[in-house]
């Protein structure tokens, strides 16, 4: 029975993308899944890429005060962090509102066991989240110091119990939202007040994090001492990594009892809390006249709609809005620091020229965070026949889901560009270009995200956590943009010679406009026509 | 009102539907019979705009499903097997926005949803979320929404599974009352009793050719629909 279960909660994560072609109702070629394969290869290799710099900064200053036990219980700190952060938005979602619920409580299945599968999905995140942190700091270790066995074989097996840990935190803490959840009227606004309470204390860690690990290598005999008593499961972790057994074994069973407890604690609520809806008051419809709407502003509400009632979506791909609402109000209240730093970062006339350029790049960087219409077709699920059957054409049902992205994106962008180019000093005409950069840039994101959900959609989901977290579309446009604007920024030096930044500004402004209008040429003749034709 | 003439679909090299013409005049209801299988679904997804056909012409009141899908569209309203319809929303956010889109004044919708929503005893739950509503709320709904606008045609998935007998009864209603207005219905069942009680116009496919059609007398004969219909599986 198990088994099955596991088989089919695999074929939700892995399969829905790699394995078929939705749009055309076959499995994928060899080609079309190496090619995918790649891709997550390449997005991974990045992630990698990006821990193991860390570790390559912490590795050999605590290996030479012969702490290296520390070293590894700071790496598997910052791998389960990483582990609860990339899985606790969707674990609510995923472990208590998927959409066969009903199907497999049906059958003779005893909810502990499904509980069981779905923490099984819930893991399997965490262990690729844990992963990418762990494995590159044991890469980092040794070349460092050198091989030796078994502590290698310990530093890899630890990536489970780490995982296993992950997993049981950022299940009890979906399981305190669904309890909290369960009792109230409006549960999106729940979830997403927790999840973003929750955001804002990784957040406030995170901004501290250069104090914290500077705070880490000057008092390494206190933390040490910190670790041992009040953070022992890291402790052993950290110990059994250098190679001993005992600990190695510790950090496995209490890793394993951590998650055997979580699973114990929820499962004895599970069937409750998945069949409950004691918060849901019945609404009784009492008539009011309607507001008629034109056909592109209902479709525009339509979209609306479907944003706001779903924290999922709300969280993973529109998290940005709120950071790019703040970040002005931060800037404005630490206006006099901030131009402070500025004087001294960009002293020279130089280095000066290039701060436009930054502020746009910044700016373009935390607007990567709204990627709005790249899960919207999939969005669409099973109902896609809806809009399929009434009189509206395609062009209108896609532009309806760019004019929400542009809705959400374009405002903070303009409200970032006045508040920042204002602190940092800019001129007028390098504000503006900043401004054209940057509006042209989201504008480019939103049709590249549309266009690669109509090349890759997903109807079939089980639930919404599939489209929003876990697609092709939204990997692709989340870390492509990065390499995106990586790209255009090392165009810049290369042409800084010929350029002046300004040009440059203008330069991009005018190419991201000119794709952006092949792109929406193809999204309303080709895009339009696979929209027409999928489901 | 309705023209299907030599419509072919096909998935892959699977053969769907092949070369089935078949015409329902203003005023008529026509049942669509078949196996599991058979063709129906793909059929009422063509005549819908909802998929696309290899060959063949529909024309829906004079219009071309292929060439002029928006006109035709606007005359027909569709209500599949299984209505999967927007759960963010209520019932009277979704009956508004299928209003919206074809454009049916504030008045008239008003009206429409107050008398169908009374008559299907749905008014009260309008202001749920459609996720809290169960198959026969939804089956309900899509009824109520298909009716708002006033169709020439409505092309209707097995439309009574999931209908209770007294909705079931009411829809029954509805729709001869839509056909002496001069609309037509098209609909798949395998409520053979039903189909033999409501029907003018029948219309069996097999394998997804149609086997036999015409009026209900001319197709049953002496015999009862299911004799009818199991014969021609048989051979």
């Amino acid at each position: 029975m198990l088994k099955a279960l596991f088989r089919k909660q695999l074929l939700e994560l892995v399969g829905q993308n790699l394995l078929y072609d939705r749009r055309k109702g076959t499995t994928r070629s060899r080609g079309g899944i190496a090619l995918f394969a790649v891709l997550y290869v390449f997005l991974f290799g990045w992630f990698a890429f990006m821990f193991g710099s860390v570790s390559y900064a912490l590795c050999p200053q605590l290996v030479g005060a012969g702490l290296d036990w520390l070293y590894f219980a700071i790496m598997a700190l910052l791998a389960v962090a990483l582990g609860v952060f990339g899985s606790v938005f969707n674990t609510y979602t995923a472990l208590y509102r998927s959409k066969d619920n009903d199907l497999l409580l049906s059958m003779p299945i005893p909810p502990s066991k499904i509980l069981f599968v779905r923490l099984s999905g819930v893991a399997l995140l965490s262990f690729l989240f844990v992963a990418l942190v762990f494995l590159p700091a044991v890469f980092v270790y040794n070349r460092i110091v050198g091989v030796s066995f078994p502590a290698l074989l310990f530093q890899i097996l630890l990536v489970f119990p780490l995982s296993a840990a992950a997993t049981a935190l950022t299940c009890l803490l979906g399981w305190v939202v669904a309890l909290v959840a369960v009792r109230v009227k409006n549960k999106t606004a729940v979830t997403v007040v927790l999840t973003l309470a929750f955001i804002g204390v990784y957040y406030y860690i995170y901004g501290t994090a250069y104090r914290i690990l500077a705070s880490i290598l000057a008092n390494t005999e206190k933390v040490s001492r910190a670790f041992r008593s009040w953070l022992f499961p890291l402790y052993a972790a950290g110990q059994g990594a250098v190679g001993k057994t005992i600990y190695f074994l510790l950090a496995v069973l209490i890793a394993a009892a951590a998650f055997a407890l979580t699973w114990y604690i929820l499962s004895r609520t599970y069937l409750r809390i998945t069949t409950d809806n004691r918060g849901a008051a019945k609404a009784v419809y009492h008539e009011k006249r309607a507001k008629v709407s034109g056909v592109s502003t209902a479709l525009l509400k339509r979209e609306l709609r479907h944003f706001t009632s779903s924290s999922v979506y709300m969280l993973n791909c529109g998290l940005g809005i709120v950071f790019m609402l703040l970040a002005p109000i931060a800037g404005l209240i630490k206006m006099g620091a901030l131009r402070n730093g500025i004087g001294m970062l960009f002293s020279s006339s130089e280095s000066r020229n290039l701060l436009p350029l930054i502020l746009c790049g910044v700016i373009c960087l935390l607007s990567t965070m709204i990627d709005v219409t790249a899960p919207s077709v999939s969005l669409e699920g099973r109902s896609i026949w809806l809009v399929q059957s009434l009189p509206v054409l395609p062009q209108s049902v896609l532009s309806a889901k760019l004019r929400m992205h542009l809705l959400f994106a374009w405002i903070p962008t303009v409200i970032d560009v006045l508040v920042f180019c204002f602190i940092a000093g800019t001129t007028i005409p390098q504000a503006l270009l900043v401004l054209a950069a940057c509006c042209a840039y989201v504008l480019f994101s939103a049709e590249a995200g549309l266009a690669l959900n109509l090349l890759m959609p997903n109807l079939t989901w089980m639930n919404e956590a599939y489209p929003v977290k876990q697609s092709a579309p939204v990997a692709i446009i989340l870390f492509g943009s990065w390499f995106f604007l990586g790209a255009l920024a090392a165009l810049y030096f290369a042409l800084s010679g010929i350029l002046s930044v300004d040009l440059y500004l203008l330069l991009v402004a005018v190419l991201l406009l000119a794709a952006s209008l092949l792109l929406y040429g193809w999204l309303m003749k080709s895009g339009a026509k696979r929209f027409a034709e999928l489901g | 009102m309705l023209k299907i003439e030599h419509l072919t679909k096909t998935y892959g090299d699977k053969a769907a539907v092949e070369d089935l013409s078949l015409h329902i005049s203003p005023g008529e209801i026509c049942g669509f019979i078949g196996h599991n299988g058979a063709g129906k679904t793909t059929t009422l997804k063509c005549v819908a705009g909802i998929l696309s056909f290899d060959s063949g012409e529909i024309t829906v009141n004079g219009n071309s499903v292929r060439t002029d899908p928006m006109k035709t569209k606007r005359d027909i309203a569709y209500i599949p097997d299984n209505p999967d319809l927007y759960d963010y929303m209520s019932g009277i956010r979704f009956l508004n926005f299928v209003g919206d889109i074809f454009g049916v004044p504030a008045d008239v919708r008003q009206e429409k949803i107050r008398t169908l929503g009374d008559t299907f005893e749905l008014t009260k739950d309008l202001a749920q979320p459609i996720s809290a509503y169960s198959h026969g709320m939804k089956q309900k709904l899509a009824v109520i929404s298909a009716w708002l606008h006033d169709p020439k045609l409505i092309l209707m998935d097995e439309p009574f599974v999931g209908l209770d007998p007294k909705a079931s009864h009411l829809l029954k209603g509805l729709m001869r009352e839509h056909c002496d207005r001069g609309g037509a219905i098209f609909f798949s069942t395998h409520v053979l009793e039903v189909a033999e009680k409501l029907c003018d116009e029948v219309a069996i496919i097999k394998s997804g050719r149609l086997i036999r059609e015409g009026t209900m007398e001319d197709v049953r004969g002496d015999e009862s629909l299911e004799a009818v219909f199991l014969e021609l599986e048989e051979e």
